[in-house]
């Protein structure tokens, strides 16, 4: 499948586009979290079993996010900040910090990733089981960060497929928690099809 | 070293009363007042020194390029011509920029860059205590002239579904503060 750029009308940069009136979710309908436009089509389709079947998993799969930290560096600090109670993110279901790839869900790279650090970052991505999402957070992990050398990779999509990307030097523990949100959407939107 | 334990009594044992001993601790913090902040309903201000995203104001600018060179990682990118131009009746030779981009996901936020503007008040400035800067692409995270200036001109994320949101023709609207 070709890869999409996706617009999402919660983004604070201005150039993505909104939604457009007429294209949100229909009043009327039983619209369960996630549901976009396109499903509600479908509902007329006739294919009201398989979507709503859809519409569910991903709202599950969504609300239960388990991380596996995979920490090399300082944003892995901040990564314990915003599981602990001042943040929190119990709260959206991402609290079981699981050290083993199989049995986590997201994988949050959070730290510097050399060179010899590839394979093994490949490796114990392989070894996730599906459905399986990738949170690449600070600048090290999005982009080398200020490590512009040889022996950093030049951000994490070299090895492993990304799907949200959080900048900072280490991104606040806030900021890392919007991250996981705009992930959550993206996967109850139905975005995001692997597995 | 031997370290002597002490025996057990029979009332331990059977009431299991060390581990209501351990309890107590939980007890007491449930009715001690929460601190969890509820982050997209509600937001921790940051202090007001706090170094997030940039912003910038190319009306103050006066294209010295002395912010690229104070980057440690060279991530701004200034591109400059001179022009002719009349000011207070004379003709003056000025530079106009044409290009300042910062890559925002190489920064570390030093604010090296808003410590070497000249102009009072600062055209490149981090205190604008944003810091919701996650994207689904990589390549969003590379701002230009325009979205530097104008990427806050959209309200925040609140984590509900946003009903008035601006349509395309608005959001470029705003990009381009009104021109063209």
């Amino acid at each position: 499948m070709p890869a999409q750029k996706i617009e999402h009308p919660d983004s604070i940069i201005p150039r993505k586009a909104g939604v457009a009136p007429g294209e949100g979710p229909e009043k009327g309908l039983i619209t369960l979290p996630g549901e976009t436009s396109r499903e509600a089509e479908d509902l007329a389709g006739g294919t009201y079993l398989t979507t709503k079947l859809d519409t569910m998993v991903n709202w599950a799969r969504g609300n239960s996010l388990w991380p596996l930290p995979f920490g090399t560096a300082c944003c892995a600090i901040e990564f314990m900040s915003m599981v602990s109670s001042h943040y929190d993110v119990a709260r959206f279901g991402a609290e079981v910090v699981r050290f083993s790839p199989r049995q986590a869900d997201l994988m949050i790279v959070a730290g510097t990733i050399v060179d010899k650090m590839g394979p093994v970052l490949k490796k114990i991505y392989d070894q996730m089981p599906e459905p399986k999402y990738v949170l690449a957070m600070g600048a090290c992990a999005t982009s080398g960060g200020f490590y512009r050398v040889y022996h950093v990779m030049q951000g994490i999509d070299e090895v492993i497929p990304v799907d949200i990307w959080v900048p900072g030097c280490p991104p606040t523990p806030d900021g890392l928690m919007y991250g996981i949100l705009k992930l959550k959407d993206k996967i109850e939107r139905g975005e995001i099809k692997r597995g | 070293m031997r370290v002597e334990h002490p025996k057990p009594r029979w009332t331990d044992r059977f009431l299991l009363l060390d581990l209501f001993e351990g309890l107590k601790t939980t007890f007491y913090e449930l009715f001690q007042p929460k601190v969890t902040v509820r982050y997209p309903e509600e937001r921790l201000e940051p202090a007001d020194r706090f170094r997030g995203m940039f912003k910038f104001s190319y009306d103050r600018c006066i294209a010295c390029k002395l912010c690229a060179q104070a980057c440690p990682i060279d991530i701004i990118y200034i591109d400059v011509h001179d022009e002719q131009r009349e000011v207070d009746g004379k003709m003056k030779k000025l530079k106009v920029l044409d290009r300042y981009d910062i890559d925002v996901k190489r920064c570390m936020f030093c604010a090296l860059c808003e410590e070497a503007c000249p102009t009072k008040p600062k055209s490149i400035w981090l205190t604008t205590k944003t810091y919701e800067l996650a994207s689904y692409d990589r390549n969003d995270l590379y701002f230009n002239m325009q979205e530097l200036e104008y990427w806050d001109e959209r309200p925040r994320y609140t984590g509900l579904p946003e009903e008035n949101a601006p349509t395309q023709l608005e959001g470029q609207k705003m990009l381009t503060g009104g021109h063209e």
